[in-house]
């Protein structure tokens, strides 16, 4: 055993550090992808990275050539078992990754290498397509950086280079490589719209709201603290009770879950005339949406205006072009009051149908209570009524509900999340002949002191209900707003619907929680303004940006044209460093007196390169007598310390400062 | 102390150059030789006071003095001495020969055998003869001046570089210059003055100054230098052969010498550029035929200080 220990321990020094440092940067590589790939498709990457590092051990051999086409053979078929296809993100990105592993199986040539660390870098982007966040983007970093000195590694065998200098080379390269990027990140036109078409792969699910609605599933992402989008108000903040994000307008009620055909959808292309009328002032705001893989874009309700590439439907919904698969950011003008679809009453079929068999009992209480009504708005208000006298709670954790929900929850449990409400009160709407919808979104945000927006997180995920009524056309009614606030079970509950009775019951937070809450900010700010800035600089961004340098009417010639420019300068700085004669590095005595001798080359008087100092300045002091002084005491210091045995206390640093001082 | 030295070295140079007019900077440079334990080779025509600087050094110095004048005829015995008979005590008795001296002017070197010629160069080098399968060593400081005679080739034996080579460093004297000629011609005659001359050191304090200059510090950077130079001579397609490792020595141990002379502790590369051309003029040959060793010491004067 021990005899194995040493054997593996002398195979392991004799290992060419350069396979490690690869190995090692491909396996940092892979991991975030190990989540998202089909075990299938891991495993066996993980195996071959493995197999490697034996045949560098000297272990195992390398598959001999029909074994390398039987495995690449069973890696597609892999790939089409996982997948049904080999195109699009998710498949091509494993397609790559198994591929790369394998190359690793004939990897013996300077060109094999070279191809596997190449592709190795573009492993590296397309971790980019699934996240973009900025601990993601310092991560890739590193791999990048471990990479690059496989690749000094690899370009510089001999044994005695230490492997400290590679990773030295390496960090000076992407050093230098820092500012290229920078420009071209800047400078290189944006085209409005994404680049390229994400593939649009079915698979992948997204949190947040879905589809359709049905007891339960809002309730439960009220424990997701995933940030579902950030607003940014261009003026004042209107009060959080009044910020309902709308989402999705559901219209079809099959006794459990409201969702909304495709039917109406399908015209969402088509341009709707919307009876609309603004009242009061509109609010600007900047929405950044997180990708959430669906359609639909959110909007303080009631938007004004679609964003580009989208569509408003004829529920106003706000449909996009794409699934929302990056970052996505639109600025738009919302009224908080407004009159919408007065003038005609809406289609019956689609809003006043319900499945004939649901909701007897409700069915009775609503013809009794509309018979007691005047009008239609004085039902709304009975029902409302209704809802605030019995004992009904707002609860996250509802009672199952079997048979018939909607009964089920307004006459026996009576407990329920904010779909329990949105559901039961659109459908006592509808059964007395009220035109109603049920509208999900998110309800209200959280302001972040430290950068004046708002997070609107999963958590805030809500439900309400619109009707019409005549000469007020559609009608916003959250029917949870009127549950009493004592019967609010959860604390955070009665923040979002009831924020001015939590302010008066509301505990002092200790320190720790307080401080814990302002990290969760400032760290949420960071996050924001690297999906301002990074992620999210467009064209419009790019634009601004210039404007702000004073380059003004920017088109994307001159902006080329600029870029071309400002590469040529960056490298040219880069290259002027290299080309000029250093000193040894560490030699700090060296590089003193060589800034002193440049300075005194920019008057004409340079030195030699066979010119002592002595000599040198014996020369130039004729020339310069008033500088006589410095350069004699320079030159004096600088003799002393790189000649002589013992050199004066801080005689560097007074050389330095000397050095600094001068100016012929 | 290193001040002492200066001084002390200074008022040398102030005495020899009282005789020897004109020459400050090669009375400097045979000093330095002699500081550096080396040997001097003078190159020059018959007639600038080779023998003169000689004698002067050898005065001033305190050391004791001994000219031998190299003939086709001269043999070993007639340089390191032979074993007479004694009668009295029916032994043989070692005679010495002129080199047991302390400052030894070899005039007219390449005029004797290469035989007569390597006995020189071996005491130079091994500080001590073998006569009669016995050692003897050398006095201390041992330090020979040879001269040679550049202008008549005809019946001589040029030194072979490899023997050119022990030389430490080689002068030429050269004419003096108008000022310097025109005080010889009016001065007094240069014998009497020498005759007149009182010592400024004796030989220990001469050892004790030898030992200093061998303590006087080369810096890393200065090796640095030294070494480029070294490296340019053995690479450069110019050259014939490169500086041999002595004579890498040879020019440390001069830039020390002239170091001290100068007040230092340390060595500069202002000092190494100093003897540079006295030190390395007759060890190098060019690799073109007709080739001029002043531009091969050109060229290492061109080598940047690093």
């Amino acid at each position: 055993m021990e005899r194995l220990r040493q054997a593996l321990a002398w195979r392991w020094r004799q290992v060419n550090r350069a396979q490690l440092w690869l190995l090692a940067g491909l396996a940092l590589a892979l991991l975030p992808h190990v989540g998202r790939l089909p075990w299938l498709l891991i495993l066996p990457a993980a195996l071959l990275l493995g197999w490697r590092l034996g045949v560098e051990l000297k272990l195992v051999r390398l598959p001999p050539r029909p074994l390398r086409w039987l495995l690449v053979g069973l890696a597609v078929a892999a790939t089409w078992v996982s997948y049904q296809t080999l195109l699009g993100r998710e498949a091509g990105v494993a397609l790559l990754v198994t591929m790369l592993c394998l190359k690793l199986m004939e990897m013996d040539r300077p060109r094999d290498v070279a191809i596997v660390i190449g592709l190795s870098y573009f492993v590296v982007i397309t971790v980019f397509l699934f996240d973009q966040s900025l601990l993601m983007g310092a991560y890739m970093l590193l791999v990048v950086a471990l990479l690059t000195t496989a690749l000094t590694a690899f370009s510089r065998p001999e044994a005695s280079v230490p492997q400290r200098a590679n990773l030295r080379l390496a960090t000076t390269l992407l050093a230098q490589a820092a500012p290229l990027a920078l420009l071209l990140f800047v400078l290189f036109p944006r085209i409005p719209g994404p680049l390229w078409h994400l593939p649009s792969d079915a698979t992948s699910v997204g949190t947040g709201l879905s589809e359709t609605m049905s007891p339960g599933n809002i309730s439960r992402l009220s424990d997701n603290d995933a940030v579902a989008f950030r607003v940014r108000f261009a003026g004042d903040t209107p009060p959080r009770d009044r910020l309902y994000w709308r989402g999705l307008a559901l219209t079809h009620f099959d006794g459990r879950t409201w969702h909304n055909p495709n039917e109406t959808r399908r015209d969402a292309g088509a341009a709707h005339s919307f009876d609309f009328t603004a009242i009061g002032e509109p609010l600007r705001y900047t929405l950044t949406l997180e990708p959430h893989q669906r359609r639909w874009l959110f909007a303080l309700d009631m938007p004004a205006s679609a964003p580009p590439r989208s569509t408003v439907s004829a529920d106003v919904e706000i449909i996009a072009r794409d699934s929302v698969k990056t970052l996505r950011q639109y600025t738009l003008l919302s009224y908080l009051d407004y009159r919408l679809g007065a003038g005609r009453a809406p289609r019956q079929f689609t809003y006043l149908r319900l499945p004939p068999a649901i909701a007897p009992r409700a069915r009775i209480l609503a013809r009794q209570l509309r018979a007691e009504s005047r009008d239609d708005a004085d039902y709304v208000q009975r029902v409302l009524d209704y809802i605030r006298q019995q004992p009904f709670y707002y609860t996250r954790e509802p009672p199952l509900l079997l048979d018939d929900p909607v009964d089920e929850f307004l006459f026996d449990s009576r407990r329920g999340f904010c779909e329990h409400y949105a559901s039961a009160f659109t459908v006592l709407m509808r059964a007395a002949g009220l035109p109603a919808r049920v509208m999900t979104g998110y309800l209200g945000g959280e302001d972040n002191p430290l950068g004046d927006y708002f997070i609107v997180r999963q958590s805030d995920a809500h439900a309400w209900s619109e009707v019409w009524l005549r000469k007020r056309g559609w009608v916003r009614i959250d029917p949870t707003a009127v549950i009493p606030p004592e019967r609010v079970e959860s604390r955070e509950d009665l923040e979002r619907i009831a924020p001015a009775y939590a302010a008066l019951t509301r505990e002092a937070p200790d320190w720790a929680k307080r401080l814990w809450r302002k990290a969760g900010y400032g760290w949420d700010r960071v996050n924001n303004a690297w999906n301002q800035w990074v992620v999210g600089y467009d064209q419009g961004k790019q634009l601004a940006f210039l404007k702000g340098l004073g380059l003004k009417g920017f088109d994307w010639q001159r902006m080329l044209g600029l870029l071309f420019v400002g590469l040529g300068l960056v490298v040219a700085i880069i290259a002027l460093q290299l080309f000029r004669r250093r000193p040894p590095p560490g030699n700090a005595v060296g590089e003193a007196y060589a800034r002193f001798c440049r300075k005194l080359a920019r008057r004409g008087l340079a030195r030699k390169p066979a010119e002592g100092a002595r000599d040198y300045a014996a020369r130039i002091i004729p020339r310069r007598p008033e500088l006589a002084t410095q350069i004699r005491h320079i030159t004096r210091l600088y003799q002393r310390l790189r000649y002589a045995p013992s050199t004066p206390r801080d005689g560097l640093r007074h050389l330095q400062q000397a050095v600094r001082r001068f100016r012929p | 102390m290193k001040n002492h030295a200066k001084e002390s070295l200074d008022t040398v140079v102030a005495a020899a150059g009282r005789i020897v007019l004109g020459k400050e900077k090669e009375i400097r440079l045979a000093l330095a030789c002699l500081l550096a334990r080396g040997h001097l080779l003078i190159e020059d025509l018959p007639g600038v006071g080779k023998t003169t600087l000689a004698h002067t050094l050898a005065r001033v110095l305190g050391l004791q003095y001994q000219r031998i004048q190299f003939t086709s005829d001269l043999l070993p015995a007639d340089i390191l001495g032979v074993a007479v008979f004694d009668q009295d005590s029916g032994r043989f008795r070692f005679q010495p020969g002129p080199i047991f001296a302390q400052l030894i002017l070899a005039d007219e070197v390449n005029r004797a055998t290469p035989k007569a010629q390597s006995a020189l160069l071996e005491a130079m080098e091994e500080q001590q003869v073998s006569v009669e399968g016995e050692t003897r060593p050398l006095p201390e400081p041992f330090f020979v001046i040879a001269t040679q005679n550049p202008a008549s080739q005809i019946g001589t034996f040029p030194l072979p570089e490899s023997q050119l080579d022990r030389f430490t460093m080689r002068l030429s004297l050269g004419y003096p210059d108008l000022h310097a000629e025109r005080q010889l011609l009016a001065g007094e005659d240069r014998r009497d003055l020498l005759h007149g001359l009182a010592p400024v050191l004796d030989g220990a304090q001469l050892q004790a100054l030898q030992a200093e200059a061998g303590r006087v510090h080369a810096a890393d950077a200065l090796l640095d230098y030294l070494q480029a130079l070294l490296a340019l001579s053995r690479q450069s397609p110019h050259f014939a052969h490169g500086l041999s490792p002595r004579a890498g020595l040879s020019l440390l141990h001069s830039a020390r010498a002239w170091a001290l002379m100068a007040g230092r502790d340390h060595v500069l590369p202002e000092d190494l550029q100093t003897v540079l051309p006295h030190v390395v003029g007759h060890r190098l040959q060019a690799a073109e035929a007709g080739g001029d060793a002043q531009r091969l010491v050109a060229l290492l004067q061109a080598v940047p200080i690093p």
